[in-house]
Order: C-alpha cells, then sequence, then structure tokens
C-alpha cells in the first residue's frame, strides 16, 4: 500500500507552520462559564509531526478545532505560518481551510451520496479546479492510500478502515501544509491505524507537512517528533517528550507522572 | 459549479424518496391549481363564444324603448355623432315563419351591410365576393337553410302573417358567428326595409356600439335622451354575473387555497430537510466551502425539484383538465359543455412563479440560520434541528406576510388582471388572518402544540403504554417537526372544512330559491306569438292559467313584467292592499338576490330611468316566487305589473315567446308536460317541468360541485405527503433509537406500532386544530362568497362534515406513517447503532 507520496511539496516558509500565544476558551453552558483550554502557547516548526496525549475532556479536540480555524478562542492568538487568523472572518478562514490546513475527523465524515472518488476530489472541486487538472494526482492519491477497488463505492459500503483512508486522502487533496488529524485511528483495527500512521509519517518526512495529531494512543502518539501532553487545559510543559527514539514506554512514564 | 450542481443532484438522488415526495406536493398543487384555472377560463370563453356566436361582439349595446323608423334615424344620429362612439349600427332579430317555399322557423336579422365588417359578427360574402344588401326586399340566406329547403340564388321568399311581398335571395352565407342562431337558420335583410315590413313581429331594435377609449354605460346612458338603455353585452357579462359568477368563484378559491396548501407543504419539506443536513454543511465548511457554495448547493436543489415539480404540475393540470371537459364538467358543474381548449398564459405563468418562489423560500431562511451556527456545533449535531428550522423571527415574518403581504399581492395582482378586488379583499385577508392565528399558535407557541399531541395521546396511554411513551417523550424534543404535520394537517382540513361549508351554503341557498320558485309549474318557449295564441295553454289540463314571461327592460337593472292574472297566486294574493298598489301604481317585487344585491329591502326604492325620465318605484315584497325563467342564470331581478310596466317603459306587448304554465295543486307535472307537446307540438322549442328543474338544481349541484369534492381530495393527498415527509424525517432522526430498540428485543410490529401511533396522535390533534380554525375560516369563506355573489348564502355549521374532517384527519396522518415505519425497518441495526 505504502508507495512514495504521488503529490508536490508545500512551499516551505520560515515561519512556525502554528504558532498560539496565551489561548484560552471558555463554553457558556447556561449561566455557567466552563474553561476548557487556559493559557496555551505553542510553536510547531514547519515539517514537524507533533502528537498530543491528554484525557478524555482535557481540550484535545478544542485546541484542534481553533487551530483549524473552525472555532474562535476567548481570548489569545493564533497564528498560520505567521499569519493571524484570531479575528478573521468565517469566509477568510474557509478559504484558508481549503488552502492550508488538510483535517482527518476521528468519524470519517463523508458525504454519503458522493462517491469515494467525489468525496477525495470534493475540496478541488470546490475549489474550482478541473477535473483534467487534478485527474492524475486524484488517481495516484487514491493508489498511495489503496483505495483503488472502491473508487465509485459509496460510504455506505465501505468498512471503516477503508472510510479513513478516504478521508485521509481527501484530506492531503490539496497537499496541505498543514494536516490536523482529531484521532484518526480511533475508529479503526490496529492493522489499518498502523498503515494510517505509516502513511502520516511519509506525509511528514518526505513532503515537510507539518502534522498535529491528537490521540488516545501511546503507540500512535511515539510516531510524533514531539509529544505534548494536555492537561486540564493546560500543556504540561514538563513533560513534553521529544526526538525519535521516544518508545511507548516513555510515553506511559510521563502519563503515569501527570496522573492522566 | 461543477461541484455545486454534482452534489445537489447527488443528494437529490441520495434521498429519492424524500425528493419524490416533496417534488410530488409541488406538482399537485400546482396540477389542481392549473387545471382550475384553465377549466375555468374555458368554461368562461366557451360562454363568451356562444353568446358572440349568437348574439355578437359590440362594446356596449342600446336598446330604445320604441323602435319605428323615425327614431331610428334620429338614434343613429345621436349615437354617431358622440365623440366616443367610433361607429353605431341598428339591428333586429325577429323568429318568423315562412310562407313559401315550406312553413318553416327563420330568424331574421336586419342589419346594415357594411358593418359587418366592424363588428365582425355576420358575414356576407358569397362566392369570393362581397354581398350587398340593397335597400330592397332582398335576403342572403345561410347555406344550411337553403340546402335544407332547396332554395338557391335568384328564388324568392314570402312570410307569414306580412302583407308585403316575397324577398328576393340574392346570396347564400356562412353559418358563422351570429348565422349559427336558430340552428342555422338565419337570413339577413336590410334593415330599414325589414324594420317597415316586420315592424309588429320585431320585439326590439338594438344598436351596437363600437367605442374609441373608455366609454362607460353611465356615460352613455347620460348622453342619450329618455327612452334609451345602454346595456353591456351578453358576451361580455357570460359568466361573470348571478349563480355562474358564484360558482366560477368559489371554483377558483378552491384552486388556489390547494395551491397553496401544496406550496406551504412544500416549503415546510425543504425547511426541515435542510435543518437534518446541519452537519453536512459543517463538514462542507470545514474541508473551505464558503457559504455562498453551500447556498448555492442548497438552492439548485430546491431549484431542481421547484423546476420539475411546476413543470408535472402544469402537465398535470393541462392533463386534468382535458379529462374533466372530456367527461363533461366545467368550472360550472356539468351544465356547459366545453368545446374550446385554450391555456390562460397569464394566470398559469403566475401560478408557476408562486410555485418556483414558495420552493425557493422554503431553503433560503433555514440556510440563513445555518450561517449563524457554529462549524464545530454542527459537526457534532448538538442540538442543532431545532435551532436551524425552528426560529420564531422565521414564522413571525411569515404571520406579517400573511396579514399584510397576501392582501396587498391579492390586489396588486387584480389589478394587474384588471379584475375588481374590493368584494374578494374580505375573503382573502380574513382567510390570510386566520392562517396567521394557526401559524401563530402552533409555530410561536410549542408549548400549545405540545400540549395539543399529549392531550390527543392521552386516551391512547392505557392501549399504547410503551408507544405512548416513547412517542410522547420524542415528540417533546420533536416540536418542530410535529408542529410542521401539526400545521399541514390543520391548515388542509380546515381547508376541507371551508371549502364543504361553501359548497354546502350555496347548495342551500340553491334548494331555498327553487322550493319557492319551481314547485307545481311548466317553463315553455315558442316562437313569437300573439296573446290569442298563447291563451290556448290556459286549456291545458291542469294548467291554472299560463303567464308570458318575456317582457322585460332593463332599467338599469333587470325588471321583468308580468299580467295581473299571475299574481293572484302565490305571497301578493294573500294581502289585498298590496295586490292593488302593484297593479294600480307603479311599484315593484324584487328577488332575494335582487335585495342582497343592493341591500334594499321591502318599503325602500329604487331609481329607475323610464321612458320619460327618472323615477323612483317603490318595493311591496321580497319574494322568489314570480318570474323565474328557464333561460337565465341570473336570479337578480324585479317584478312589475305589465300594465305598469307597459307605460313607464314603453315595452312592445303584442307577441311572446317564454311561459310560465301554473298547474293546480294536484296535477302531475309530467301529464301536463306531456299533453302540452301533443297539444302545441309545432310551436314549442323547449319545455321543463319545474320538478326537473328543480331536480337538476339539487342533482345539478351535487354533480357540479364533483370538482370540489376532487380539490378536497387533492388536499387531502397533499396533507399525506406532507406528513410522511416530516415522520421520515422523524424517522431518520430516532434511527439510533430505534436500532438500539431492535437490539433490545422490539419486534418489527412494535416498531411499526410506535410510528403509527405517532401518526395517530398528530392526526387526532391536528383534526383538533382543523376544527378549531376551520368553522371560522367557513364562516368566512361563506361571508366572502356573499358579498362576491350577492347571494343572500347562510351559513350552519355541519357536524356532519366536521366529524368527517376530523376522521380523515387522523386517517390520512395515520397512513401516512406506513411508509416511515416500512423505511425504519430497512436501516441495518448495526449500521444505525456504530458511527454517528
Amino acid at each position: 500500500m505504502l508507495n512514495t507520496s504521488p503529490y508536490t511539496t508545500p512551499v516551505s516558509s520560515p515561519n512556525p507552520a502554528l504558532t498560539t500565544r496565551d489561548v484560552t476558551k471558555t463554553f457558556n453552558l447556561g449561566d455557567r462559564e466552563i474553561p476548557v483550554l487556559r493559557d496555551i502557547s505553542l510553536e510547531i516548526p514547519q515539517g514537524e509531526f507533533l502528537t498530543m496525549m491528554g484525557p478524555s475532556g482535557c481540550g484535545k479536540s478544542t485546541l484542534l478545532n481553533l487551530l483549524a480555524g473552525l472555532d474562535q478562542p476567548t481570548t489569545g492568538e493564533i497564528q498560520i505560518d505567521g499569519q493571524s487568523i484570531t479575528g478573521c472572518s468565517r469566509r477568510q478562514m474557509t478559504l484558508l481551510r481549503r488552502e492550508k490546513i488538510g483535517i482527518i475527523f476521528q468519524f470519517f465524515n463523508l458525504l454519503p451520496h458522493l462517491t469515494v472518488r467525489e468525496n477525495i476530489a470534493l475540496p478541488m472541486l470546490i475549489a474550482g479546479e478541473r477535473s483534467d487538472e487534478y485527474h492524475q494526482k486524484l488517481d495516484d492519491l487514491i493508489s498511495w492510500v489503496g483505495i483503488e477497488d472502491r473508487i465509485d463505492h459509496f460510504p455506505a459500503h465501505l468498512s471503516g478502515g477503508e472510510m479513513q483512508r478516504v478521508s485521509i486522502a481527501r484530506a492531503l487533496i490539496n497537499t496541505p501544509a498543514i494536516i490536523l488529524a482529531d484521532e484518526p485511528t480511533g475508529n479503526v483495527g490496529t492493522r489499518v491505524g498502523e498503515d494510517i500512521m505509516r502513511l502520516l509519517r511519509l506525509c511528514a518526512d518526505e513532503k515537510g507537512q507539518t502534522i498535529l495529531l491528537v490521540t488516545h494512543n501511546p503507540k500512535d502518539a511515539a510516531q510524533g517528533d514531539r509529544v505534548l501532553f494536555l492537561k486540564d487545559g493546560m500543556v504540561a510543559s514538563d513533560s513534553t517528550l521529544i526526538g525519535n527514539d521516544v518508545h511507548e514506554r516513555h510515553i506511559f512514564d510521563c502519563l503515569q507522572k501527570l496522573g492522566i | 459549479m461543477n461541484a455545486i450542481f454534482l452534489i445537489a443532484f447527488r443528494n437529490l438522488v441520495y434521498r429519492s424518496s424524500r425528493s419524490i415526495l416533496t417534488i410530488s406536493g409541488v406538482a399537485i398543487g400546482m396540477a389542481a391549481a392549473v387545471g382550475v384555472f384553465t377549466l375555468d377560463y374555458n368554461t368562461l370563453m366557451t360562454l363568451k363564444f356562444q353568446e358572440m356566436g349568437q348574439y355578437g361582439t359590440p362594446d356596449l349595446e342600446v336598446i330604445p324603448d320604441v323602435k319605428d323608423s323615425t327614431s331610428t334615424i334620429q338614434t343613429l344620429n345621436i349615437l354617431r355623432s358622440h365623440p366616443a362612439i367610433a361607429r353605431a349600427t341598428p339591428l333586429f332579430f325577429t323568429s318568423i315563419t315562412t310562407l313559401q317555399p315550406a312553413a318553416a322557423s327563420i330568424e331574421l336579422i336586419g342589419v346594415e351591410p357594411d358593418a359587418s365588417d366592424w363588428f365582425g359578427a355576420y358575414y356576407l360574402r358569397g362566392n369570393g365576393e362581397n354581398m350587398t344588401l340593397e335597400d330592397q326586399q332582398t335576403i342572403i340566406l345561410t347555406k344550411k337553410f337553403a340546402q335544407h329547403y332547396g332554395l338557391s340564388i335568384g328564388d324568392s321568399i314570402s312570410f307569414m302573417d306580412v302583407s308585403t311581398g316575397p324577398y328576393h335571395i340574392i346570396g347564400l352565407t356562412s353559418n358563422w358567428k351570429i348565422g349559427r342562431r336558430n340552428n342555422g337558420f338565419v337570413g339577413f335583410i336590410p334593415f330599414r326595409v325589414g324594420l317597415q315590413t316586420f315592424q309588429e313581429k320585431i320585439q326590439s331594435v338594438r344598436y351596437w356600439i363600437k367605442r374609441k377609449g373608455d366609454l362607460t354605460v353611465d356615460a352613455l346612458q347620460h348622453a342619450l335622451p329618455y327612452g334609451y338603455r345602454v346595456v353591456i353585452p351578453d358576451y361580455i357579462l357570460a359568466g361573470e354575473v348571478g349563480d355562474d359568477k358564484v360558482m366560477r368563484d368559489g371554483f377558483r378559491v378552491g384552486g388556489l387555497l390547494t395551491l397553496i396548501l401544496g406550496l406551504y407543504m412544500v416549503f415546510t419539506s425543504l425547511s426541515i430537510a435542510l435543518a437534518e443536513r446541519v452537519k453536512e454543511i459543517g463538514l462542507m465548511q470545514a474541508i473551505g466551502t464558503t457559504n455562498r457554495q453551500i447556498s448555492a448547493i442548497f438552492v439548485v436543489e430546491a431549484g431542481i425539484i421547484a423546476l420539475i415539480g411546476v413543470i408535472i404540475g402544469l402537465l398535470g393540470g393541462i392533463g386534468l383538465t382535458m379529462l374533466l371537459i372530456k367527461f363533461g364538467y366545467s368550472s360550472l358543474g356539468l351544465s356547459i359543455r366545453v368545446w374550446t381548449f385554450l391555456i390562460p398564459k397569464m394566470h398559469i405563468t403566475l401560478i408557476m412563479i408562486l410555485g418556483l418562489v414558495a420552493a425557493m423560500l422554503g431553503v433560503v431562511y433555514p440556510l440563513f440560520k445555518t450561517r449563524q451556527i457554529s462549524i464545530v456545533d454542527a459537526l457534532q449535531q448538538r442540538g442543532l434541528h431545532q435551532k436551524v428550522a425552528y426560529s420564531r423571527r422565521l414564522y413571525i415574518v411569515i404571520i406579517l406576510l400573511l396579514i399584510i403581504g397576501v392582501p396587498s399581492s391579492f390586489i396588486f395582482l387584480a389589478e394587474m388582471l384588471g379584475t375588481p378586488w374590493l368584494p374578494a379583499l374580505h375573503l382573502v385577508s380574513g382567510s390570510s388572518i386566520l392562517f396567521a392565528g394557526l401559524i401563530s399558535l402552533v409555530f410561536l407557541s410549542p408549548k400549545i402544540s405540545g400540549g395539543f399531541i399529549r392531550l390527543a395521546a392521552w386516551p391512547g396511554s392505557h392501549f399504547f403504554r410503551y408507544e405512548h411513551v416513547l412517542t410522547t417523550r420524542t415528540v417533546a424534543h420533536a416540536t418542530e417537526r410535529i408542529a410542521m404535520s401539526l400545521g399541514t394537517l390543520a391548515l388542509v382540513f380546515a381547508g376541507v372544512i371551508g371549502l364543504k361549508h361553501m359548497t354546502l351554503s350555496l347548495k342551500a341557498q340553491s334548494q331555498d330559491w327553487a322550493e319557492e320558485a319551481l314547485r307545481q309549474r311548466i317553463f315553455l318557449s315558442t316562437p313569437l306569438i300573439t296573446p290569442e295564441e298563447y291563451h290556448l295553454f290556459n286549456s291545458l289540463p291542469g294548467v291554472k292559467f299560463s303567464i308570458p314571461m318575456s317582457y322585460t327592460a332593463f332599467v338599469p337593472f333587470l325588471v321583468r313584467g308580468l299580467p295581473e292574472r299571475a299574481f293572484r297566486e302565490g305571497p301578493l294574493s294573500k294581502d289585498l292592499d298590496q295586490y292593488n298598489t302593484l297593479l294600480q301604481t307603479p311599484s315593484m317585487l324584487v328577488t332575494s338576490q335582487f335585495a342582497y344585491r343592493y341591500g334594499v329591502s321591502a318599503g325602500d326604492s329604487m331609481d329607475v330611468i323610464s321612458s320619460e325620465g327618472p323615477q323612483r318605484i317603490p318595493i311591496i315584497q321580497v319574494t322568489d316566487a314570480y318570474g323565474y325563467f328557464i333561460d337565465s342564470s341570473d336570479r337578480g331581478y324585479a317584478v312589475m305589473a305589465l300594465d305598469q310596466m307597459r307605460t313607464l317603459f314603453s315595452v312592445e306587448t303584442a307577441h311572446a315567446n317564454q311561459f310560465s304554465l301554473i298547474l293546480e295543486d294536484e296535477a302531475d307535472e309530467n301529464e301536463v308536460r306531456n299533453e302540452a307537446f301533443g297539444w302545441f307540438a309545432g310551436k314549442i322549442t323547449d319545455i321543463i317541468t319545474g320538478e326537473q328543474k328543480y331536480a337538476w338544481v339539487v342533482k345539478g349541484v351535487d354533480d357540479d360541485f364533483f370538482v370540489f369534492e376532487l380539490l378536497l381530495a387533492i388536499t387531502g393527498l397533499l396533507a399525506g405527503i406532507g406528513v410522511t415527509n416530516t415522520l421520515l424525517i422523524g424517522t431518520l432522526e430516532r434511527r439510533r433509537e430505534f436500532a438500539l430498540l431492535q437490539a433490545l428485543g422490539i419486534t418489527p410490529v412494535q416498531l411499526y406500532r410506535i410510528v403509527l401511533f405517532e401518526g395517530l396522535i398528530i392526526g387526532i390533534a391536528g383534526g383538533s386544530l382543523a376544527i378549531l380554525f376551520g368553522l371560522p375560516l367557513s364562516w368566512i369563506i361563506v361571508d366572502g362568497l356573499r358579498l362576491l355573489s350577492d347571494l343572500p348564502l347562510s351559513y350552519t355549521p355541519d357536524l356532519t362534515w366536521i366529524g368527517i374532517s376530523f376522521t380523515a384527519s387522523i386517517f390520512v396522518s395515520t397512513v401516512a406513517g406506513i411508509y416511515p415505519a416500512w423505511k425504519t425497518l430497512q436501516a441495518p441495526v448495526t449500521e444505525s447503532i456504530k458511527y454517528e
């Protein structure tokens, strides 16, 4: 399944791919305020594969949503490739996502009435690209994720693993500079999960794409260049793991230390 | 654009059952409205063409009290010198029997030959050339008459009871337009010569006017000396007055109501369908689709649905019209045989635009709302259905549109179409306000509509235990969706109650009138005969006396003159003072429709234009007992003593051609009818007994109103489609719940019962609301029709039809649940539980 990546390298930039400065996020439930993120300050350089772990409800997905521009922080600033997105209009964020960000969801989020091929091509379609321009790229990507025998099927006829591959391919079709993955292996089997992680690793290694992966799985987390831990809405900065030799047991040790 | 069309098209195909249901709603509503307006247009055109064929197409007619030659020249001078009259020509019509070649009944029409091109009502061309009727005793016959009697150019034809010599046949012409009168047996003679020859046989001379600009009846009436009456020609009034107008108005109201209900159903279906796709919208935004692109997708979907529905509806409506015409129906029931097939382009275009706009509006506001929802919430579908589709502001806008926008649009459209709008405004605005009230109750007060549901469900709680628990909890969380169903049912069946009460009141009014005017009578028509001849009718066994009914004047309302003998029967016979007053002084009786139309009663007076000038004539009684005529659909007229009428209006009374035979109480109408035929076979051209007419009126009303029943059935079908749609959405929302229940051991039959129970309680609640709003709506419709028709319609709530509507609401709603229940069982349990 794993071949050389078929798509071109995204243009590199001297700015960090993602930066957050004192970002907080508070939700209002009736008359209560629930702080979910507190003073998150992060810098993710271009091409880094950052994994983030934390218990349920610690704010991982919320942070991911903020970084994707799907939501706005209560306070603080977020920058993508040196450009602040805090206070951007919805339209500006939409176009930014189209050009620079690929999102991989835990629950796939495929459009049920489009075929596999159409689901993957969707970002190109809505960007107004002509099919003859991206046709080859699409075919190569389909082949790369290993879904070529299902391209005319609808999502209802796919397994979880197949759907996640489609979701990944859709996130990659526009060659985004940044890939945000929210527990991509959460709903698939071990074998498929391993394949997905290898795909993501390739994206970072060969193409220099910046990847932020949120996960519960220590094995997946260990794939990252850097592992962050989120607890009670804050980054446990003294527990960050860095380097290629990060192993599962290091992850477990940190989790234990943090009492997660 | 490719992406937009691809996604829109795919979505329609993916949700095919919903798409088909929504398209059906548009199509059915459109078909009903198109069918109604097309059938009505063709009914009207048939009536008008009949009148145009019989009586030509002048802009106005002037009828003098006197018809001698001198006054004709004077009249023509006056008319032709009027600045607003482009052309004036005299005519007369008379039925006469020929002497040679054979005793045949022929209609003689006196014309000015050079006026034929102006008025287009007769055709004096033969062998490719114009024929000239010289001012001599010359005649141009229709080919049908000539062929029938073996006549040709150069022959002569003479007439009975006329002292002058024969008329020479100088030409044969086609049976075109007024050449079709008298079954095509027509002869055209020079007006002046004919007036002198047949003066005694001519009932009235008419002057046809072609006007320049907007010369009105009143303006011309004031310009003429006394003794002339200006009337609107029959072809203009055909179908636009009296009972005909009432039927047509009611028919069109029914069609519009069906269209509105269909469009409302579509509007709600599209609104709520969008609400269930919030997650899809969030996803599209997450991957970079702008709001404009998302809006475009849904607009394209709505546009495709609307376009397909409108086209199918248009074709279906035209097909429905063809079918109804084939089976003898018209917008006036079975009494008119429609022979035209024309498309009323303006009306159809407006209906199509309305259909497209309503379908598009169904997506506009929910799309607007989706922009305000956070993408994260949309992706996680946190309680979004309520937020997206339900908005108090949307329904407040709809309510304001109903209260202000609908009446304003109606006035605007009526002005555009050149039809009077004031009489109908009461009906339109009253109905709109009532619908606004229903929408307020159902959509702005979810607690109230929820309360209705709980009340409706309560009786079943003992028999449907688990269904009751599961369904009422669901309903409490799905107030918007339930409100859509409730609103649909309540609107449809309130409309059914309203329409049915309208037809019942029309029927009751016809029956009331018929009871008084038709019993123990025979009505017959003959060629013009003298008093000596028609007095022979009095000799028929069983006949008390006969009354000539031919003496009429338009003053400016219709007045009929009856001989003194007529008033010895009926209500006037019981009041000697009134009897004497009517015979000895200028006074009149008026029918109930007349009294209602003009807002008068006994003791009031009416202004008339007599031969001597304006006068005020007192009304001594309101009664329908006198003066019914078998060839008139307008029952609004006054009755005077013939002697008084002769004096006031110079009415010619030497001949008559319509008679009413008043029978003894114990006489059998059919026997007398047969006897009359035996005695006067050669003379009677038309005869009907009062009983036949009464049966025709009563049964005919039922048959005539078949098309209303059809409309009611269509609205019921629309209600069913609307409820099916919303129940389908409900089953989609509850997919995980049903899958879980199946995993826990619920059987398919039990699942069916849950869905059907929801349909049942919605039906009960909807039916109850239908009664609550249907009763005042029915009153508004009947009251509005009173104003439109000038008929004294009575209003009585009909418990039978209220019960039928309530039961139908339950039936439709329950049956509408069958398909959604079946769909529920098709979804695999594991798939439903597995993913979001």
